[in-house]
């Protein structure tokens, strides 16, 4: 059974991400390396017990960063654009992040509420 | 409308369907039985198009990026006109790039990776564009 997670929008609609989900137990996390594994949609969970994750996004494709409570409820968004060959990090007080790629074809201002489903897909 | 006929088994999308905005991102393919597809580009305007087909959306934005935060509002408003003419709900899928897909099924819009391809390809006026190709031009 793959996890799958339901974003909510404000219009009603719902949007089905099954993601690859990858736990790190580090602080500092260079993101790039692991979507050579794992394809979007990619979930991060942070089992570390410190208050902040630092990401490394550099050389990352365009994406949207959901930044989720434990409950998967959504807390922030970040848009990674990268458009330079300079080093760029974000930090993240989540312990989950939800790397969703660029374009997306809603604003996460719209987004009302992220929950996890248990259905199991064939 | 004039429209070339190619009967070859296994053709790509033609400079003429090109030219009217096919193969190019953000589009909707409406799934219309197996392995038949039609393809209906999105076009964001900002004056009246000349010699392009497909659906098209008022925009005040330069930024394309910025107009894809409303492709899935379009989609949807796109897919209850079709359903509601057709009189059943149809399957659609919202492609916005070769590794990404919305597709709307019963109840559920679902990402996915993978995209529609191959197959007989047409177009909203029912001609063949393409068969056992890509959708999409690199």
């Amino acid at each position: 059974m793959k996890k799958q997670l339901i974003v909510r929008l404000k219009s009603g609609l719902e949007l089905t991400f099954v993601p690859n989900e990858v736990s790190l137990d580090n602080t500092f996390i260079p993101v790039a390396p692991l979507l050579n594994e794992n394809d979007f949609p990619l979930l991060l969970h942070f089992t570390h017990a410190a208050l902040v994750t630092t990401l490394n996004l550099s050389k990352m494709p365009d994406c949207v960063l959901l930044h989720l409570i434990e409950d998967y409820s959504p807390k922030s968004a970040a848009f990674c654009l990268n458009r330079s060959e300079g080093d760029f990090t974000v930090q993240s007080q989540c312990k989950r992040v939800l790397f969703i790629p660029f374009p997306i074809p809603f604003k996460p201002s719209e987004i009302v509420s992220i929950r996890l489903s248990k259905k199991s897909k064939p | 409308m004039n429209q070339s006929i190619n009967n070859n088994p296994e053709y790509a999308l033609s400079k003429e369907s090109i030219a009217r905005g096919h193969g190019t991102f953000p589009y909707i393919i409406v799934r219309k039985s197996h392995a038949v597809y039609m393809q209906i580009p999105i076009h964001f305007i900002t004056e009246k198009p000349i010699g392009l087909s497909g659906l098209f959306v008022n925009s005040i934005f330069d930024d394309a990026l910025q107009n894809s935060l409303y492709l899935i509002d379009i989609a949807m408003e796109y897919k209850g006109n079709i359903d509601s003419k057709s009189g059943h709900k149809n399957r659609i899928c919202l492609v916005l790039s070769p590794t990404q897909a919305y597709f709307f099924e019963e109840d559920e819009i679902l990402f996915s990776t993978s995209i529609p391809s191959g197959g007989t390809l047409l177009n909203n006026s029912q001609w063949v564009i393409a068969t056992a190709n890509p959708h999409f031009i690199s």
